[in-house]
């Protein structure tokens, strides 16, 4: 008897929990229906609300949120929750979404997580041609964001690598403004600077800087090609591994590079470092999306931008100029009109372009861009550095040369010689090492 | 007759104990059981959360003591962790406990100061606080160089990164110090004054006295302490990352990182399962070795 008293209760409390559970995905259902019932057959615009999640710094979080506000305006039945934050842990959070099926409705991307997340997930905008005028984004920038054939982007604006510097600084420590910079240079100058000044150094930059703008270009140069062809195999082959991480291994000897102990705290946020911040840093390489932020950490202060360090034999420049961001429209969300329909208006709308100006890079939308154009609206430094990168773009990385795995092999070398824990024929012999077996079983996965 | 009233209210009150149990025992299926399940079968499977999942029987446990360096370094980092932390907070916190159990005028509020970095504690805010006190240019080097000290490369330095995390969590002494100040005063002052008129001094009261009446609370603390300290996770996260050169890369991050960086959820949870068994055994350990330390004025239940 007692037994089956027990049996009951727990059969009992099991089926409660289970329609707690039910509850639960009602509750999340009738959220977004209740929003939307009953208006169906009135002539009034149904009410709906919706996610953006975006990274970046302040300055794209403002114009991002007041562009919101524009929009609900002119559209009071539309409610959009912003959701940002900065770089690092974007893509963890966002894949996490994705996996609890709790992804926001639009979202900022980046091409090559593409790899990672099912399709199904993705608004095709192909089909949506009637809402979104595609007509006013180059072919380059479209091909970029379609995905085994499924147009799941549109570029929130392109950008290229630049170097930005402190004028006041270059001035303190007599180096040229019109410097034309080569690898080699950077380290002779970086040198004077740290013997002058202790507490000075030509430049920084957190691991995914040295290894993204220092270490790629450096090497890509040199091989005309990206980091890891399209069929997992590497691009390049030991000598001139080696040779780029003697040069990283320079740069910090040298006194060239800010310690890469002290930037650990400032890991894609390098506007946030006290150095910088304080004018003790000369120079950063930089993506121009960036430009904006890392000048408003120290608005005293004049700049200016150069080209990125280019070899003499250069076979390319390896600054690619590309889309810096996609913003993508998840398919299964319930109300995937509205969201496209904002994303429209977002990209090609003039008064949008007014207000989110060149927060995402110069705007990819033709219409956008003129607009601001007109308006004398884009940052003047970030119209000159991507007229300098558009002089010797290069090539565009792929999915592969781009890998968190891939990278963080290079980071941990890097941090090795950063610290004299390895020397650069070790750490070279340690990635190729490492990447035959990372580049096998990316295959593997990629054929999945 | 008698007997069917009899079961039926017997029932009844089964069915009542229940209802009232039903809050936590949803909670204990929906957000431990549920998830403590799924975990061991995801930890068989290739589980990809955004792609695919297929079983693969154990190659996750394989991988992880054949291939994975980065297994062993963070094993390491958290074992030294928890040693050096959590002796040095059950230590600060008695301290400040003996200190707050004094008769001092307001000390009622110094008690409640002193628990607050425990309700700060975890948060991420604080880690933030931290990372700003000791970072290259922080607040603490600025103190060191004001009083002509060397600065210190406090989270920079592989060698120093992993103690600058721990003061955080000897920082966090709070609920400790608390348990210690409730053992304190059950300590009878008779013991006391029995000690004072066999000419003991303070010394060896504490020792004599105040020690071995606590060890139930040190044996708790201990206990507890060590589980929370090889499960932390945000320090090493907010703070310093795991780095520099993985120095502080507790095993907690190295799950996050596998689980949500890399989005390889199979794997993750393998690994959440090995540091499981870990944390049971030192427990199983540590519970067998207070049988000979451990006094309990009631014999212990013997």
């Amino acid at each position: 008897m007692k037994r089956t008293v027990r049996a009951i209760s727990i059969a009992c409390s099991i089926a409660l929990s289970l329609s707690l559970f039910t509850a639960c995905g009602n509750k999340s259902n009738s959220g977004s229906a209740s929003a939307t019932s009953g208006t169906d057959k009135q002539t009034q615009a149904k009410n709906v609300s919706l996610r953006f999640a975006w990274w970046g710094g302040d300055t794209r979080h403002k114009a991002t949120l007041d562009a919101i506000d524009a929009y609900t305006k002119l559209n009071p039945n539309v409610k959009i929750d912003g959701e940002y934050m900065a770089y690092d842990g974007y893509e963890k959070k966002l894949m996490t979404q994705f996996a609890a099926g709790s992804a926001p409705d639009i979202l900022q991307f980046y091409p090559s997580w593409f790899y990672d997340v099912d399709s199904s997930n993705f608004v095709d905008f192909n089909k949506y041609s009637s809402v979104v005028d595609l007509k006013q984004f180059s072919k380059s920038v479209l091909d970029e964001a379609t995905f085994k054939g499924k147009l799941q982007g549109l570029s929130g604006g392109v950008l290229s690598t630049t170097v930005l510097y402190n004028k006041d600084f270059f001035k303190k420590f007599g180096i040229p403004e019109n410097t034309v910079w080569n690898w080699d240079n950077v380290i002779q100058i970086g040198k004077e600077v740290h013997q002058k000044d202790s507490n000075a150094y030509l430049t920084t930059g957190d691991l995914d800087v040295i290894n993204r703008l220092w270490a790629y270009p450096y090497l890509s140069q040199q091989t005309g090609d990206i980091w890891i062809k399209d069929d997992y195999t590497m691009a390049f082959d030991k000598p001139v591994l080696v040779d780029t991480l003697k040069y990283i291994q320079q740069l910090y000897t040298s006194g060239t590079m800010e310690p890469l102990g002290t930037t650990t705290a400032f890991i894609g946020k390098m506007e946030q470092n006290p150095k910088w911040v304080k004018g003790e840093i000369g120079m950063v390489v930089g993506l121009t999306s960036s430009l904006t932020t890392m000048v408003a950490a120290n608005p005293n202060a004049q700049w200016g931008v150069a080209q990125i360090p280019l070899r003499s034999d250069a076979k390319q420049s390896a600054n690619p100029v590309r889309s810096s961001v996609l913003i993508s429209a998840n398919a299964k969300s319930e109300n995937v009109d509205e969201s496209v329909k904002f994303i429209n208006w977002f990209m090609n709308d003039k008064s949008a372009a007014l207000i989110v100006t060149d927060q995402r890079g110069t705007p990819a939308s033709e219409a956008s861009r003129k607009v601001l154009v007109d308006n004398n609206k884009i940052n003047p430094l970030v119209a000159q550095a991507m007229e300098i990168s558009n002089k010797n773009p290069g090539k565009i990385p792929n999915a592969p040369s781009e890998n968190a795995e891939i990278w963080q092999i290079n980071k941990d070398v890097i941090t090795e010689l950063a610290y004299g824990k390895t020397t650069p024929e070790q750490g070279a012999d340690k990635i190729i090492s490492k990447y035959t077996d990372k580049l096998k079983e990316l295959k593997a996965a990629a054929a999945k | 007759m008698n007997i069917k009233t009899s079961t039926k209210s017997k029932f009844n009150r089964e069915y009542w104990g229940l209802l009232f149990i039903l809050p936590w025992l949803i909670g204990f299926l929906v957000l431990q059981a549920y998830p403590l399940i799924a975990s061991l079968i995801y930890s068989f499977t290739d589980y990809n959360p955004a792609k695919h999942v297929s079983f693969v029987g154990l190659q996750n446990y394989i991988t992880m003591f054949t291939k994975d360096e980065r297994v062993f370094q963070s094993l390491k980092v958290t074992i030294i962790y928890a040693a050096i932390a959590v002796p040095a907070k059950l230590i600060f916190a008695l301290f400040i406990a003996m200190v707050l159990n004094m008769k001092l005028k307001f000390i009622n509020f110094f008690r409640t100061v002193y628990y607050l970095p425990s309700i700060f504690g975890g948060s991420v805010a604080v880690a933030i606080v931290w990372r700003l006190l000791f970072m290259q240019d922080g607040l603490v080097n600025s103190m060191l160089s004001f009083l002509h000290l060397p600065r210190v490369d406090w989270l920079g330095d592989p060698k120093v990164a992993l103690y600058t995390i721990s003061i955080l969590l000897v920082w966090q002494f709070g609920s400790s110090m608390v348990l210690f100040l409730a053992g304190l005063k059950q300590i009878p002052a008779e013991l006391y004054e029995a000690c004072k008129v066999d000419g003991g001094g303070r010394i060896t009261a504490f020792f004599n006295i105040t020690l071995p009446m606590l060890t139930p609370i040190i044996f708790f603390n201990l206990v507890m302490q060590s589980i929370g300290a090889l499960q932390d996770f945000t320090a090493s996260f907010v703070i310093t990352n795991g780095g520099p050169m993985y120095a502080t890369y507790l095993f907690g991050l190295k799950i996050y990182d596998d689980g949500f960086g890399l989005m390889k959820m199979g794997y993750a949870s393998a690994m959440s399962w090995v540091l499981f068994i870990i944390i049971i055994v030192l427990t199983a350990v540590i519970f067998k070795t207070s049988d000979s330390w451990v006094y309990y004025e009631d014999g212990g239940g013997k």
